[in-house]
């Protein structure tokens, strides 16, 4: 509950957590004990949990479960709908809604690679030493005019686009 | 609630149809990718070696290299 709550603060949007689920539906604090026993679940490929979503019911929830070894046409559909939500939390509808976590998920990831950039620009120009002078102008136009020189990859590659009758780049 | 029932939702061969569709789209994403590179990478590179290789004349492009310089074994004339 409370992870949840400071990472809303950050950020407005639903980051989700397991643990804060589990003291939902229930009196309020989870005890060590229950962790060993089944318990409820909303899950996609669990349609039916172990145990229902409401454990201690209320006396009217208890009147109700008893309506409901009567006839089932006698309920009203607002009964219905509370024995459902008496034996499930979520529905599927609910269960698969989207979130807008993806945009908390995005927006930190750019932020850390533009933090990254930071740091790599910093680095480029306060700690690197000078590139090799086998970079500079002159030596990548002579390196280039050797390579042509030597014919190399003259089939696809960078002697197929010099034109050597004319000593030029092809267009 | 609404006091409309919904339409039944597909109960049956729900499985069925997912992998005749999937097993539809991997046979021709398959076909289109071999057929993507064959016509845009395999038979180009092969028109251009035909081509370089038509009117090659190996002791023109000999002497061309020599004339440049670069073999320790063929000096330039």
């Amino acid at each position: 509950m409370l992870a949840s709550r400071a990472f809303s603060l950050i950020g407005k949007r639903a980051i989700s957590t397991s643990i804060c689920v589990r003291a939902h539906g229930h009196a309020g604090v989870v005890k060590a004990e229950d962790f060993s026993l089944p318990a409820y679940v909303d899950r996609r490929d669990v349609p039916l949990p172990e145990v229902a979503f409401v454990r201690d019911l209320s006396a009217q929830q208890k009147a109700l479960k008893e309506k409901e070894k009567a006839s089932w046409t006698a309920l009203s559909v607002d009964e219905k709908v509370e024995l459902y939500r008496i034996k499930f939390n979520e529905s599927y509808a609910e269960m698969n809604r989207g979130s807008n976590e993806w945009k908390t998920v995005l927006g930190a990831v750019f932020f850390f690679l533009g933090v990254t950039g930071v740091i790599l620009i910093w680095q480029k120009h306060y700690m690197y030493g000078p590139i090799p002078h086998t970079f500079s102008d002159e030596w990548l136009s002579a390196q280039t005019k050797r390579m042509l020189d030597m014919r190399i990859n003259p089939v696809e590659g960078i002697s197929s686009q010099w034109d050597f009758e004319k000593n030029e780049w092809k267009k | 609630m609404s006091s409309a029932l919904l339409p039944k939702p597909q109960m049956r061969r729900l499985l069925a149809r997912r992998m005749k569709f999937h097993l539809f789209g991997a046979f021709f994403v398959s076909v289109g990718c071999a057929a993507l590179y064959k016509f845009g990478v395999a038979d180009p590179r092969k028109r251009a070696y035909a081509e370089f290789y038509k009117n090659y004349d190996p002791m023109k492009d000999f002497e061309a290299m020599r004339a440049a310089g670069v073999f320790e074994s063929a000096p330039p004339k």
